[in-house]
């Protein structure tokens, strides 16, 4: 009697435990359900990056789509630059805060924020402002200005073969790329997939061993799970670098998806371009890392 | 004041665990990265020599250190050159090992008891400077060295500046250690000199360099007629203790006087002394006091007169230098710093020199070559060249387009303290492009690496219409804009890279940042929508 006493117990128990879970499992079954209802790409123009962002990520399913408690997550920002955020070169550190923000309240165990700058890395990080909005938002900074921090791993891309890429970008969970939008004078633009040449120590082989190629080819190795373009000061000419204010255009626009060659295609035509006109843009799509028509898309746009 | 007195036994070690720091810091300034350019900033501008070569006599470190040795001695010596103490730490790690000096005994040699027994402080040698006072050679030779550097300095003659300057010296020394630690190719010879004085400094007694420092010897010509400094009281017993541990040999017990003008303070005396008599303090016997000054014979006043003036040619001679550089720049040709600056180890006519080095002229005539500058570069393109003196070679990386550190750091003037954005606009060389090794021209590819980089757009990317191919851009170069930074040179992936630079003669500015481009670009989407 007593053993029976103890199994009806048991499994009393064990269906009670089933039923608190119950709603959490339903919950994420029902997200899997409707993730297709989520539009591929969002784009939110007329407010600040802060405000865009948060308002955009809610449309999208919030960061917790992306982001699972105790993940380690990466923000690829753009602060390559030593210039101040007026000067557009850089991302916004505003939005960069928001994300780590939105990232921690996900439950991200950590958020890390790396670039491998390409002016002195100290003036980059400090003048960008992106490094200390991110630390003080709660974000590790990846050192990333010697050689030992990256690891050589195979790319087995159509040029690119084989590159150094960051530690931290190897060990991550979740990817995000977080560019700013603006003119490239060597790859016509730079946005979500060139920003991500950043992650890698020998860009000098990109440079010799075909960009455009190189840049789609990166995908090879490690695609972003998330892409979030900060449109909202932008060098429309003498990119990348930009320096006068008559290169910069306001375009208060914030773009997210998840399709990285859906988001530089967009951004590319911000700046004019026709779909397909920028080569590694379409080398990305051709290599089937996302969607270059965007007629097939479902796109929600906003305007706050 | 039994307390008091009892500290004297510990005077010499307290002394050196505090002055040790001096060294230390520059040594850390020098091997850690531009965080430390504070710390060089203010160790390398103290500095006595460095400070006349660049700056003359109005400079108020030289002004600060004259006034100084005038009143208390050599007290520069004792606590803030970096050489000095540094010589006495490897003497104190040579006595350590048990090395003993030859003829470091009581009863001295023959020469020496003949010195102690002369009248006068200038006279009385120790065996440290052998030619000095010997009674037969009529001028204090060891003089020579700073009416040399004197010399040298009014008729730009660096070399001899640049290879008696006691910062310049350590310097380079440490700047050896720093090429090994960072892995560069170490110029090993301009570095000798410092090993050379260390380890003599370590079988001698230590301040082995101090009885031959241009800057040491003018000190001390002030240091002689100080009212304090370190004198052998009341009591003493000439036991000889005091004097075989004078790092500089000034002391002659047997007569109880020291001679204040080679003295550096190192209060080893004081330490060594069991009665505690020899002390710092007013001196009872300065030679002005007793009158032994009127004793003197004609030749012992004829070479301290001119001993005298050898030190004043030392100390005039940086402001008369720099008098003439001010009103007569291109006066006279600088016959030493061609030396130090020719281009041809890099294949070219002048080396680069760093931003604010105003002119092959006058960074030759000022530059000590005490590479401060190449430790407070934080990309390290500034490298020693293969003559002793810092130039800029772009094989890592490029000159930061907002940096002024190296004329922040440098302790002569050599490199003046650009404004940013005079820096911006501060020629330092020209860059060429090569269009036909341009990987656009040899692949058909995109690149722009130099065009991203380039700070004042002198390189930017124009449509390759030759091509044929949509959307591929190839550089152009416009040598108006361009400031020499080697930022092109340093990312151009092609090989051989196709881009070249040469240093020029005087730097000039450019008109500053290129005007920007309006044509090729897209015709922007209307503003009020997204185009997609």
């Amino acid at each position: 009697m007593e053993r029976r006493e103890f199994l009806k117990k048991s499994a009393a128990l064990g269906v009670g435990a089933g039923l608190l879970f119950l709603p959490k499992s339903l919950r994420g079954l029902s997200r899997l359900a409707d993730a297709a209802s989520y539009p591929d790409l969002v784009a939110v123009r007329g407010g600040t990056p802060e405000t865009m962002f948060d308002r955009g990520i809610k449309s999208i399913g919030g960061m917790d789509r992306f982001v699972k408690r105790g993940q380690k997550v990466l923000l690829k920002p753009n602060m390559s630059w030593d210039s101040t955020p007026d000067g557009a070169a850089n991302t916004s550190p505003g939005l960069v805060a928001a994300v780590v923000k939105h990232c921690l309240d996900a439950g991200a165990a950590k958020v890390v924020v790396m670039d491998h700058s390409i002016e002195f890395w100290k003036n980059s990080l400090q003048n960008s402002g992106v490094h200390a909005a991110a630390t003080s938002a709660g974000a590790i900074y990846a050192p990333a200005e010697s050689e030992g921090y990256y690891q050589n791993v195979a790319v087995n891309g159509l040029r690119l073969k084989e590159a150094m890429i960051h530690e931290a970008v190897l060990e991550c969970d979740v990817l995000i790329s977080i560019p700013v939008l603006k003119h490239h004078g060597g790859a016509g633009v730079s946005i979500a997939a060139k920003n991500l040449m950043g992650c890698v120590w020998n860009r000098r082989t990109y440079h010799s061993d075909g960009l455009q190629s190189c840049v789609a080819d990166f995908l090879m190795a490690r695609k972003p799970d998330l892409s979030i373009v900060d449109a909202d000061k932008v060098i429309t000419k003498n990119g990348p670098r930009g320096g006068s204010p008559s290169d910069i255009v306001e375009m208060n626009s914030l773009l997210i998806s998840r399709d990285i060659v859906a988001i530089d295609t967009a951004a590319s035509m911000m700046l004019g371009h026709k779909p397909g006109e920028i080569e590694h843009i379409r080398l990305a799509a051709e290599a089937g890392f996302g969607r270059m028509d965007l007629s097939k898309l479902n796109i929600e746009r906003i305007k706050i | 004041m039994p307390k008091l007195a009892q500290m004297g036994k510990h005077a010499h070690t307290l002394r050196v665990f505090i002055v040790a720091s001096v060294p230390a810091a520059f040594i850390y300034a020098y091997m850690s990265g531009a965080e430390s350019n504070g710390i060089l900033t203010a160790l390398a501008g103290a500095q006595f020599s460095a400070a006349l070569v660049g700056h003359g006599l109005p400079a108020g470190v030289v002004i600060c250190v004259i006034l100084s040795s005038l009143i208390f001695g050599r007290v520069f010596c004792s606590a803030l050159c970096p050489l000095g103490i540094f010589q006495e730490l490897a003497g104190l790690a040579g006595r350590a090992c048990g090395v003993r000096e030859s003829g470091q005994n009581p009863a001295g040699s023959a020469r020496t008891r003949r010195g102690a027994s002369s009248p006068d402080p200038f006279e009385g040698s120790k065996g440290l400077v052998p030619l000095r006072g010997t009674g037969w050679i009529p001028v204090d030779l060891v003089y020579v060295i700073p009416l040399l550097v004197g010399l040298g300095i009014i008729f730009d003659i660096s070399p001899l500046t640049t290879f008696l300057d006691p910062i310049a010296i350590f310097g380079r020394g440490i700047a050896l250690l720093r090429a090994v630690k960072y892995e560069e190719t170490p110029v090993i010879w301009i570095a000798l000199p410092f090993f050379a004085i260390l380890i003599a400094a370590f079988f001698t007694r230590g301040r082995f360099f101090c009885g031959f420092c241009p800057a040491g010897l003018t000190l001390g010509l002030f240091s002689s007629v100080a009212p304090f400094g370190i004198s052998l009281s009341d009591g003493c017993v000439s036991c000889g203790l005091c004097e075989k541990k004078c790092t500089t040999r000034c002391v002659d017990s047997k007569n109880k006087r020291v001679d204040a003008s080679r003295c550096v303070l190192c209060v080893s005396c004081v330490a060594a002394c069991p009665g505690r008599f020899a002390r710092y303090g007013m001196r009872a016997g300065a030679p002005s006091e007793n009158g032994e000054a009127s004793r003197r014979s004609f030749m012992t006043n004829a070479m301290r007169m001119s001993a005298w003036i050898c030190g004043l040619v030392y100390l005039s001679g940086a402001g008369i230098a720099k008098t003439i550089a001010r009103f007569a720049p291109n006066a006279r040709k600088n016959t030493g710093g061609d030396m130090f600056l020719s281009g041809e180890e890099y294949g070219m006519d002048y080396v680069i020199l760093p931003p604010g080095a105003v002119s092959a002229e006058n960074f030759g005539r000022r530059c000590v070559g005490c590479l401060a500058c190449v430790a407070a570069c934080p990309v390290r393109v500034i490298k020693p060249n293969r003559t002793s003196h810092p130039s800029l070679v772009y094989t890592d990386d490029f000159c930061q387009f907002n940096c002024v550190e190296c004329g922040i750091v440098c302790p002569t003037g050599a490199i003046r303290h650009l404004g940013v954005d005079e820096k911006h606009r501060t020629r330092i060389g020209i860059s060429s492009l090569d269009f036909m090794k341009c990987v656009v021209k040899t692949k058909g590819e995109s690149c722009g690496a130099c065009a991203e980089v380039c700070p004042t757009r002198a390189v930017r990317m124009v449509p390759y219409t030759e091509s044929g191919a949509a959307g591929l851009t190839k550089p152009e170069f416009d040598e108006e804009y361009c400031v020499g930074c080697g930022a092109c040179f340093a990312v151009c992936p092609a090989v051989p890279n196709a881009f070249a630079l040469r240093g020029v003669s005087a730097q000039t500015l450019t008109p500053g940042i290129r005007p920007t481009d309006d044509e090729g670009y897209p015709a922007l989407p209307p503003a009020d929508d997204f185009p997609f």
